[in-house]
């Protein structure tokens, strides 16, 4: 395994190097199809459950087209199944029937062909590298489900060859890897941009390899810069989109909108959740686990991240690590764990034996203050309390204010600001008069405040270590990356302990009612999933 | 800088990141069990990194604040090599004799350490202020804790020109073991970069903070050894270099380390905030500290462009250009992106 070190040098050499190189790729037929699919699709009404559905099926329809590296009479592809479906739906839709027929007379050469020229080209690339390098990639993440575009039969239909590709789904997955090449054989998805953009900026590749049908545009996928100031403006060398030595497109054409219209209806269909906030709903994200099961877990919880830490694998020998992350720090790829409870509901980690049943009323007590910092912050600006502050010769920031006015932080971490604080409440005649001599006050406050913290800090070493490490125990040796390891971890944890690996994570806020946090959902009869 | 400056002998060239850190010999960086001349020369990335470290603390006034961020294709070692930048920095502009001005102005009951230079004695006591002897002042302290249990209890005075006599800290001195790694570090980097005070490593006070995901940082630089000169005939261990403690642990350190959700509170003039959750923390560190922050190009979004928007509009006109890196042809590796900002505290 490469060091850090030795991964920071490749990542920076590959940077300056990166160079993309596109194939483009004629064939008609699917051509046609695509084109057929998209004229139906403009001519649809998307607001309609029905057609909601069919553009649902046809988008799935022609992504797998345009994306397998196989033939397309590959029986795993499962297109003429899919197609069926897809004719009973468009029967009952008002749609020209010249759209209908020129659907079913390029569908109809599409069986009759039984080659598939992107992995025509992709070996024909090929046999100019065969033996020359190192490792290969191939993105595979094209859609959601369990290998819909067949890329597992792919890689090894290419080994048969001499070529030994790595199939790439997820950014975890590769944050260790260099590649001599990677190969995308598809436009990117909403769903993969963050895979992309790791690809295209992070260097662990100096060349990618774009194999597109002429049809299909590619559109690098964008990342935000760093404005440099006027300082440095001389001195810094920017990644350019210009070192891409292909023709690629900004992200405003057809297909791209049907892609995000795609993507958010995949959402929609699979989770529900509501866009816009209600005065009964709380904010979540839904995370889609392997396998086909997903739940809306809240936008501040925590989650139970197992990381691999050190690894010999010519022994066999696995350690991990449990840790608590952010949601949203979790990517694809990562495992956690979750627990259930006997109703079937997973545990919300954030409270669960680390907070105790009354614990809602002392924390009420020692934020007192912030009712009083709210009433003063009604009248007065973020930046006139930190002018305030500086009176009593303290030097703030108006973000801190604003910190310590929010719940996520429970009070300033240094002694003498907190105290200075409670100090410009009471000058300013926000303090309840209840609260008598403000300086025995504040070292009260700030004295429940340290206990609290402590306590809290207690009760989560002492939560995690009487339960978390001994579920550690079980799995330690076990190599969770494999199939063999994943299904004997379930076995071996129980019913009420799940070990999960993500598949997505709907980074866009939903709002839900409260019941429908932690609620496993099986999801393997939707139809994004088959 | 740019007069005479020899690497390995041999005339550098002007203002290179090697004559801009200072470098006299070349430094070698590796991941394996020994240092290869031919293949382990740090490259620019790396003397990038070293370069906007020291450039960074290099920039600190008293009346302003300044805020530089990085956006790196990778970041995690980055950091590292950014902190021993820093280091060299505080190394090279380190001047003895400020411990007096400082110890004198501590307030009376502040628990201090000091150790006679000569016998190593080690003494824990408290500040008592200061009493003039004859028309010299003296610090008067109170023995708490001593080998020899009759000292205990006694009150000293130590004027100003036995001082050097002695060397005080806040913090606990260094174990004998810390010592030989500091004293390690200190020939090393005097190797480097020369003429540096060997006192340094042990004078009083923090220099720099660095807030990261600690057990990851650490092993991020386990592997990696350092090695100074053609002949790089001694290597050391580069975490022993950059010689860190946690913050709050009172162990004496130049480089204090910690993470976000940890101790911030530290008397550091650059605190380096490693990644996102260390940026997100950026509100508790001290104004009196300036900032780098470093992200890896896919961690720099909106939340994080929207604050250096914001710096931009309340930064003033910089005093702090580097006129030898300005005027020089030397230039930032291809996607290390910098940008700094200065401002009233």
């Amino acid at each position: 395994m490469s060091s850090q070190y030795s991964l920071a040098a490749t990542h920076f050499k590959n940077v300056a190097e990166f160079t993309v190189v596109t194939h483009k790729v004629k064939d008609d037929v699917i051509a046609a199809v695509t084109l057929a699919v998209l004229s139906i699709f403009k001519n649809l009404d998307k607001s309609d459950d029905d057609a909601k559905n069919l553009v649902g099926l046809l988008w799935v329809f022609k992504t797998i087209l345009n994306s397998t590296l196989i033939p397309l009479d590959y029986p795993e592809l499962r297109l003429k199944e899919r197609y069926r479906e897809i004719l009973i739906l468009l029967k009952n839709q008002n749609i020209d029937p010249k759209l209908v027929h020129a659907l079913e007379t390029s569908i109809e050469a599409l069986w009759s062909k039984h080659k598939n020229y992107k992995f025509d080209r992709l070996l024909s690339i090929s046999q100019n590298f065969l033996s020359q390098i190192g490792p290969i990639g191939l993105v595979g993440k094209i859609l959601y489900g369990d290998d819909p575009t067949c890329i597992k039969f792919t890689i090894s239909s290419l080994s048969n060859y001499g070529l030994h590709v790595t199939k790439i789904e997820t950014k975890r997955q590769i944050q260790s890897s260099i590649f001599e090449k990677i190969f995308i054989v598809s436009p990117p998805m909403r769903s993969s941009l963050d895979l992309m953009k790791y690809i295209f900026y992070s260097g662990i590749t100096p060349e990618v390899n774009l194999v597109l049908y002429e049809h299909e545009n590619f559109y690098t996928p964008h990342r935000i810069e760093l404005p440099i100031s006027q300082i440095f403006q001389t001195k810094v060398q920017k990644f350019k989109a210009s070192k891409i030595e292909a023709p690629v497109l900004t992200a405003d054409t057809k297909d791209y909108e049907l892609n995000s219209w795609a993507e958010e209806s995949f959402w929609s269909d699979i989770h529900g959740g509501s866009r816009t906030k209600t005065t009964q709903s709380v904010p979540a994200h839904y995370i889609l686990f392997e396998g086909g099961e997903g739940a809306f877990m809240p936008v501040l919880g925590k989650i139970l991240h197992i990381e691999k830490i050190s690894v010999n694998a010519d022994k066999g020998n696995f350690s991990y690590d449990l840790s608590y992350v952010d949601i949203l720090d979790l990517i694809e790829g990562d495992y956690v764990l979750l627990r259930k409870n006997s109703s079937g509901f997973l545990f919300n980690e954030e409270i669960d034996g680390i907070e105790d049943d009354d614990d809602d009323g002392v924390l009420d007590k020692i934020t007192d203050w912030k009712n009083a910092l709210s009433a003063l912050l009604l009248t007065k600006e973020y930046s006139e309390v930190a002018f305030l502050m500086r009176s009593k010769g303290l030097s703030v920031a108006a973000g801190k204010i604003k910190q310590w006015e929010g719940v996520d932080t429970i009070a300033p971490n240094s002694e003498a600001e907190f105290k200075a604080l409670i100090e410009v409440l009471a000058e300013e005649g926000k303090l309840s008069p209840d609260v008598g001599n403000v300086k025995l006050y504040a070292q009260q406050k700030w004295s429940d405040i340290q206990e609290y913290r402590i306590s809290r800090q207690k009760a989560g070493l002492r939560a995690r270590h009487t339960v978390l490490e001994g579920l550690l125990a079980k799995i330690e040796g076990l190599d969770i990356d494999s199939y063999d390891g994943a299904k004997n971890l379930d076995s071996q944890l129980g019913q009420n302990l799940l070990i999960r690996r993500v598949a997505s994570i709907d980074q866009s806020t939903s709002y839900v009612h409260q019941s429908n946090l932690y609620k496993i959902d099986d999801l393997r009869g939707n139809k994004w999933l088959r | 800088m740019s007069k005479a400056l020899l690497l390995n002998n041999s005339p550098v060239e002007i203002n290179t990141f090697d004559s801009l850190i200072g470098f006299r010999k070349p430094l070698y960086v590796s991941d394996k069990a020994h240092i290869d001349t031919a293949s382990d020369a740090i490259g620019e990335w790396v003397k990038a990194c070293i370069y906007i470290g020291k450039w960074a603390k290099s920039c600190y006034r008293k009346d302003n604040r300044r805020i530089t961020i990085v956006v790196l294709p990778s970041r995690e070692v980055a950091t590292a090599f950014i902190a021993l930048g820093a280091l060299i920095s505080s190394i090279s502009s380190y001047k003895d004799g400020l411990s007096w001005t400082k110890f004198s102005t501590l307030d009376s009951g502040l628990e201090i350490y000091w150790k006679k230079v000569e016998t190593g004695e080690l003494f824990i006591g408290r500040v008592m202020g200061i009493e003039p002897i004859g028309s010299e002042p003296a610090i008067k302290l109170e023995i708490t804790k001593s080998r020899k249990s009759r000292d205990v209890g006694t009150k000293i005075l130590i004027p100003e020109g036995q001082f050097n006599k002695f060397q005080f800290s806040l913090e606990k001195p260094a174990s004998v073991q810390k010592e030989v790694d500091i004293n390690a570090s200190i020939a090393f980097i005097d190797q480097l970069i020369g003429d540096i005070s060997p006192s340094w490593a042990k004078s009083d006070g923090q220099d720099l903070l660095l807030v990261t995901k600690i057990k990851q940082f650490q092993s991020s630089i386990d592997c990696l050894l350092a090695a100074v000169g053609d002949e790089a005939l001694q290597s050391i261990k580069f975490q022993s270099l950059l010689g860190f403690e946690r913050l709050g642990d009172g162990k004496h350190s130049k480089l204090k380390i910690s993470h976000s959700k940890g101790n911030l509170e530290s008397t550091a003039e650059l605190v380096i905030l490693d990644g996102p959750s260390a940026f997100s923390i950026k509100e508790h560190i001290s104004v009196r500290s300036d900032l780098l922050i470093a992200f890896d190009t896919l961690e720099f979004n909106e939340n994080e462009l929207a604050f250096v928007n914001e710096l931009e509009v309340v930064a003033e006109p910089d005093d702090c250009k580097d006129d030898l890196f300005y005027g020089a042809k030397e230039k930032f590796p291809v996607g290390f992106e910098v940008s700094s900002y200065s401002f009233p505290r």
